[in-house]
C-alpha cells in the first residue's frame, strides 16, 4: 500500500528548502525519481514529486497542480532523459523564479551536451531554452542511478555553498 | 558464444559479447573515474544490476528469466533494450 497522498495546498518544507523533482513518473522512468527524491531529502531538501499530491480530478487537476507545485520551489532537479511534461516546466522556471535546476539525462558513455551535441536526445526547442539560460540550468549526463545521486549531491552542495545559498541560510 | 552485429550511434559493431562491451567500457572510462578502474566483467555486472532502473518494467520481467550464453552477453541484451542506451542489437549468429 502506498503512501496516503499528501495535500498540494499544505507543502512540506519551506519555499526555499523544497526542491521540485521532475521528469516522466512513468514506472521505468520513476525508479530514477526515487533516487533523486532520496538524494535530494538525505542533502537536507523537501523533494517535491508530483504524483505524491492528490488531485481531486486529475484529468483536468495535473497541469495547473504541478505547476502550482513548481512554483512553491526555489530549486529543481529533471530526470529529462525521456520526454515529457517536464517541458513545460522547464519553460516556467525563470517566470516562477526557480533560482537554480539540475536537468539530467542517462547516457551510457556519459557524454557531455553541449560539448557533444548529440548526447542529451531531447528536443531542439529545450536544448534551445537552456542554452539562452545556462546561468539557471545546470546539464549533467549520468551512466549509473548512484551517478544521478552524485550529480544531485553535488548539485545540492554548490547551491548552498554560493551566495544565494548563504544568503538564504541553506 | 555468439556473435553480434550491433548499432552503435550511427555506426556498427561486431563481435562476441564481451569484445563489445570492452569497447563500451573504454568508451565510458574516458568521461567517467569510476569505469577506469573496473574491468569488462564489473562492467557487465554494472549493467544487469542497473537495468531495472532503465528499462520498462514489464520488459525487464521478460527479460531477466531467459538463458544468455553468458552475463555478457545478458548485459548487451540488457543495454540494447535501454531506450537511452543508443544501442541496438542488429543480428544474432551463433558460433
Amino acid at each position: 500500500m502506498g503512501l496516503p497522498a499528501l495535500d498540494p495546498s499544505n507543502l512540506p518544507g519551506t519555499h526555499r528548502t523544497r526542491v521540485f523533482v521532475g521528469g516522466s513518473y512513468l514506472p521505468v522512468s520513476r525508479e530514477i525519481l526515487e533516487v533523486i527524491e532520496s538524494q535530494v531529502r538525505s542533502s537536507g531538501f523537501e523533494p517535491i514529486l508530483a504524483d505524491q499530491f492528490g488531485l481531486i480530478e486529475p484529468d483536468h487537476d495535473v497541469h495547473d497542480v504541478t505547476l502550482n507545485l513548481l512554483h512553491g520551489c526555489r530549486l529543481a532537479v529533471f530526470d529529462m532523459t525521456d520526454l515529457s511534461g517536464a517541458m513545460m516546466e522547464l519553460e516556467r522556471c525563470r517566470d516562477y523564479g526557480v533560482f537554480k535546476a539540475l536537468l539530467l539525462y542517462h547516457h551510457p558513455f556519459r557524454r557531455s551536451w553541449p560539448d557533444d551535441p548529440t548526447a542529451w536526445r531531447t528536443s531542439a526547442m529545450v536544448k534551445s531554452l537552456v542554452r539562452e539560460d545556462l546561468g539557471r540550468f545546470v546539464v549533467r549526463p549520468f551512466v549509473r542511478p548512484s551517478g544521478a545521486a552524485m550529480e544531485t549531491r553535488r548539485f545540492l552542495r554548490a547551491v548552498r555553498s554560493s551566495n544565494y545559498g548563504q544568503l538564504h541560510h541553506l | 558464444m555468439a556473435n553480434y552485429t550491433i548499432f552503435d550511434h550511427g555506426q556498427t559493431r561486431t563481435g562476441d559479447a564481451r569484445r563489445i562491451l570492452e569497447q563500451f567500457r573504454t568508451q565510458v572510462a574516458e568521461n567517467s573515474e569510476e569505469f577506469k578502474s573496473m574491468n569488462v566483467d564489473q562492467y557487465a555486472d554494472t549493467l544487469i544490476e542497473d537495468a531495472p532502473y532503465f528499462l520498462d518494467r514489464d520488459l525487464f520481467k521478460a527479460l531477466e528469466p531467459l538463458g544468455f550464453d553468458s552475463k555478457f552477453d545478458r548485459a548487451l541484451n540488457y543495454l540494447s533494450h535501454m531506450p537511452s542506451s543508443g544501442i541496438r542489437i542488429l543480428t544474432v549468429r551463433a558460433a
